[in-house]
């Protein structure tokens, strides 16, 4: 048996090329469905985990999937939102800390998440450049949108307009960044984070603009006991600096404004059975559960998950199966040497023995190949795959 | 070389062979070879010399007759049997070599000790493919590939091959067929170098006519007889 | 010389050992997240006050290992305090963070404050708000008139107003540390009934002056006159310059107006304006809002002095 390993392993060895070509499909076909499960299972774990650090969300009555799915991984799904009243309101309550979330534009290409402070501990998130959040203007990067941009502490950045050819739409906001944070190998990691007040100043719900009581007549329309009205040619300001910070303002009532969402946390379990109880018959409002929301949505993975894997199975068979023919047109090929072992003695059962090793061998090396990267995926591969899902997402 | 048993290595009398397909028979009435003979077969194209090889190897059976090659009863033996007697009895040196390109020139002499349970690889074996490799002139070429030598070096390999489990017998079917004439004759001298200093038998089979005053028999399968040189 | 070639053995040996260390590097922990910095609370509470009266109220509260914080350089007015990102982020990292109400420090309403830390004090204290006697509507763009409208914010000029605003500071001290309960309460009870007391003499001084107008330097005053039925007429004039001949001509038309012969001013005036306004029938008192940290004094003993000035300049009181 020895003998029938050793010429196998140099007949391989020799034909590197088409050993590894065979090794690594038959490492796929028999990796392929390790890949799928782990994968899978990182996507859902992915999902549940951030799902079930978050206690309750707060929302606007509708679609809970399309809530969670906003609020926490950042993807519009036109949500309605609710207002900042909700969410005093519900500080008002004493039951539960409120975490507003505002999503709607995009800077770059990353989702502009509006919120407060609060939204930084509770994610346990830490800088790793920079600075906090400390003014209205200044925004914060996820790790991957800070290196996907190439931007850092002191840079600048635009938001994109919510539509690209509505003239009359709002300007861009230009944000300055003061912060990056860590890799948190979520949602978080590709978001550009800013005050509320930000986002809605971004929205075109606040602007700053020259100062109309010292401003001069070619901007100004007309004056009239203690009404100033201005032309198009008043300056609104792109840009939140420290110069106009304070012409910022917001018309209305800022209570009134849109929240997409609200984190919920509240301060004991006791306070969250209150807080449930309250919105239970809420008629345009809704508290959910995110992690009963992934789960459900877990569920229909999973059912696509089978299908997936009969579709992995039949590839696989077919990738066996030209394994086969590849080992048999490659035996046809080699018959003056079987010719040559059997003239010089050697059995058929021996031929088959030197021939199955060859079989065995590169079967054995795509088992191992497959074992290991399975062996790896287990202990890695949630964090890679999170990482990839999150980069493809 | 003194000494040698001239009892015969080959014996064949009224041996009768024909292919299942038809299309060719060979007869043979009798052939003896005696120990430590160096022998040629010749005969045109389709005459069975190859098959004469064969038979006398045991690759083929006789429908009817008898074959004793080193004196066992070839065509009695199972084919089991048969190729173990081939393996530990006969070396077999061919036309186109057919050494292995993936083996190295010592792996390809060694090759024999791969195909068969009886025969075992042993360090001493190692110690006589060194040996078998340095008479031949191939003591700095053991690491190489088949393709990486010449047409007379692969020609020397396959002799060593052929004599590394010191057979009684050496088949060679046209060894010099591919060689060049002064290969050729350098080839044919280390071949029967060979075989006298290990008192082996060899029996050759030729087309070149020019060789023959070099083999101490000739068997004309043409006449089936043996004629005496 | 050519090295031997490996075996099978000693492939599938390689194979397996690569397997075994990528196990045992597979068994380490993943390391856990640290926290986000700049909203922490600290291990010794720290109450951040956006003026010098709420600091006074948290200090006469707070329990000695308590930190009472008012940041605000002196000589700079709070109201009008433009705090840079790192004195913002200071704020962030207190256990409290006292706002006056009615937009008072504007500065609060760009910079990111932690919300669950934040106390507006007035809040609930009032039903409305006072607004400024001059706010300018403008109108640009789409959406109409609209004002950027100045509230009145010195909101503890109305001592009652003040009481309530210090409560509210206890609720929340209490809340922060409740341990310290007792202790807080003593302390409010005490400034309560200080504050109380600068109430009642208010109120008498309120009722003594009936309809007789003020002039006031700035538009201060709001809570003072209405809790205390005070008349002032309101100009914007500064301490520290001398008056233009607009700004004379302005004193002048409210004179006319309104026949005031008292001027509150927040600090003291140049010399000459003290002695032109005595030309015309006006005599300055100062009344320090004491919006900003005393060079001498406290919170309380300010205000003392400020209505003490008032009951002697108008006889409500003598003089001391």
């Amino acid at each position: 048996m020895r003998d029938s390993i050793y010429l196998a392993w140099r007949y391989l060895r020799h034909h590197r090329t088409k050993t590894l070509l065979l090794v690594l499909s038959l490492s796929v076909f028999l990796g392929l469905p390790l890949i799928m499960r782990a994968m899978s299972r990182a996507t859902q774990q992915s999902l549940l985990s951030r799902a079930e650090a978050t206690p309750l969300l707060l929302g606007k009555k509708g679609s809970s999937l399309d809530l969670v799915v906003e609020a926490l991984y950042f993807q519009l799904k036109g949500a309605e939102p609710i207002t900042k009243a909700d969410v005093d309101g519900l500080q008002a309550m004493d039951l539960a800390l409120g975490i507003p979330i505002r999503t709607g534009l995009m800077a770059r290409g990353f989702p502009l998440v509006g919120t407060s402070l609060d939204y930084f501990p509770f994610r346990k998130l830490r800088m790793t450049e920079g600075r906090g959040l400390a003014m209205m203007g200044e925004c914060i990067l996820g790790a991957e949108a800070a290196e996907a941009l190439g931007l850092g502490p002191g840079d600048a950045l635009l938001t994109s307009p919510s539509t690209l050819f509505d003239l009359a739409g709002v300007y861009p906001l230009k944000l300055h960044v003061v912060g990056i944070l860590e890799p948190s190998f979520g949602p978080d990691d590709e978001a550009v984070f800013v005050d509320l007040r930000t986002a809605w100043v971004a929205e075109g719900m606040g602007h700053g603009h020259q100062d109309l009581s010292s401003a001069g007549p070619d901007v100004v329309l007309k004056r009239k006991e203690g009404t100033v009205t201005a032309n198009a040619k008043l300056i609104q300001y792109n840009e939140i600096t420290e110069a106009n910070i304070e012409s910022f303002h917001f018309h209305g009532d800022p209570s009134s404004y849109p929240v997409s969402a609200a984190i919920v946390v509240p301060h004991d379990e006791k306070s969250g059975v209150l807080l449930r109880g309250r919105f239970v018959d809420a008629e345009t409002r809704q508290l959910v559960r995110p992690a009963q929301v992934v789960d459900s949505l877990n569920k229909q993975i999973f059912r696509f998950e089978r299908i997936l894997e009969i579709v992995v199975w039949t590839v696989g068979l077919a990738t066996a199966v030209m394994f086969v023919l590849v080992m048999v047109l490659s035996w046809r090929l080699r018959a003056e040497e079987l010719r040559t072992m059997t003239r010089l003695g050697c059995s058929r059962w021996k031929a088959a023995q030197i021939m199955g090793s060859e079989i065995a061998l590169m079967v054995g090396a795509s088992v191992l190949i497959a074992g290991v990267f399975g062996i790896v995926m287990a202990q890695y591969g949630e964090t890679w795959l999170q990482t990839l899902i999150l980069r493809g997402s | 070389m003194l000494g040698y048993s001239r009892q015969p290595v080959i014996s064949l009398r009224g041996v009768c062979f024909e292919y299942a397909h038809g299309g060719f028979s060979l007869n043979v009435g009798e052939l003896t070879v005696a120990s430590g003979t160096r022998a040629a077969a010749i005969g045109p194209s389709g005459s069975g010399k190859t098959t004469l090889l064969n038979l006398i190897s045991g690759i083929e059976r006789p429908g009817s007759g008898e074959v004793s090659t080193a004196g066992v009863r070839v065509d009695r033996l199972s084919s089991a049997g048969r190729r173990s007697f081939r393996i530990t009895t006969i070396g077999f040196v061919f036309q186109e070599f057919l050494l292995l390109e993936y083996l190295d020139v010592l792996d390809n002499i060694l090759y024999p000790y791969r195909l068969h349970p009886e025969l075992h690889l042993n360090a001493s074996v190692r110690s006589r493919a060194r040996q078998l490799a340095s008479d031949l002139g191939l003591a700095e070429l053991l690491a190489r590939r088949p393709s990486e030598l010449s047409q007379g070096e692969r020609q020397r390999v396959a002799i060593a091959r052929a004599l590394v489990t010191a057979p009684s017998l050496i088949l060679a079917d046209e060894p010099t067929g591919n060689l060049d004439p002064a290969t050729k004759q350098q080839a044919l001298d280390l071949l029967f170098e060979q075989c006298e200093a290990r008192s082996t038998t060899l029996l050759m089979v030729t087309h070149d006519h020019g060789l023959l005053d070099q083999f101490a028999q000739i068997v004309d399968l043409e006449t089936l007889r043996p004629a005496e040189a | 010389m050519r090295m031997a070639r490996p075996t099978p053995g000693r492939a599938v040996t390689i194979v397996v050992m690569v397997a075994l260390v990528a196990m045992t590097f597979g068994c380490s922990k993943k390391s856990d997240p640290i926290p986000a910095s700049g909203s922490m609370q600290p291990a010794q509470a720290s109450i951040y006050a956006v003026n010098y009266p709420l600091s006074y109220f948290a200090k006469r509260m707070a329990p000695a290992n308590a930190r009472v914080v008012f940041p605000v350089p002196p000589g700079v007015d709070p109201a009008f305090w433009k705090p840079s990102a790192s004195a913002a982020l200071e704020f962030q990292s207190a256990s409290l963070i006292l706002l006056n109400g009615a937009g008072y420090a504007r500065w609060t309403s760009y910079a990111t404050l932690p919300q669950a830390r934040l106390v507006v004090t007035a809040d609930g204290c009032r039903d409305t708000y006072l607004r400024t006697e001059q706010s300018v509507r403008h109108q640009h763009g789409p959406e109409g008139a609209h004002a950027h409208s100045e509230l009145a914010f010195t909101t503890w000029l109305d001592l009652q107003l003040a009481a309530c605003q210090a409560s509210r500071v206890r609720d929340a001290l209490v809340a922060q540390m409740p341990e310290a309960k007792d202790s807080v309460a003593l302390g409010f009870e005490t400034l309560e009934r200080d504050l109380l007391d600068l109430d009642d003499r208010l109120r008498s001084l309120g009722k003594a002056l009936g309809n007789q107008p003020l002039l006031a330097s700035h538009p201060v005053y709001q809570y003072l006159a209405d809790a205390y039925g005070i008349s002032i007429q309101s100009l914007h004039l500064e301490p520290d310059q001398e008056l233009g001949d607009d700004d004379w001509k302005e004193v002048d038309a409210m004179l006319e107006q309104d026949r005031a012969i008292w001027m509150l001013w927040e600090a003291p005036p140049l010399t000459a304006t003290e002695a032109r306004l005595r030309e015309r029938g006006v005599t300055t008192i100062v009344f320090d809002p004491a919006g900003q940290s005393p060079a001498e004094g406290d919170f309380l003993s300010v205000m003392s002095a400020n209505v003490a000035r008032l009951e002697c300049a108008t006889g409500v009181k003598p003089c001391r």
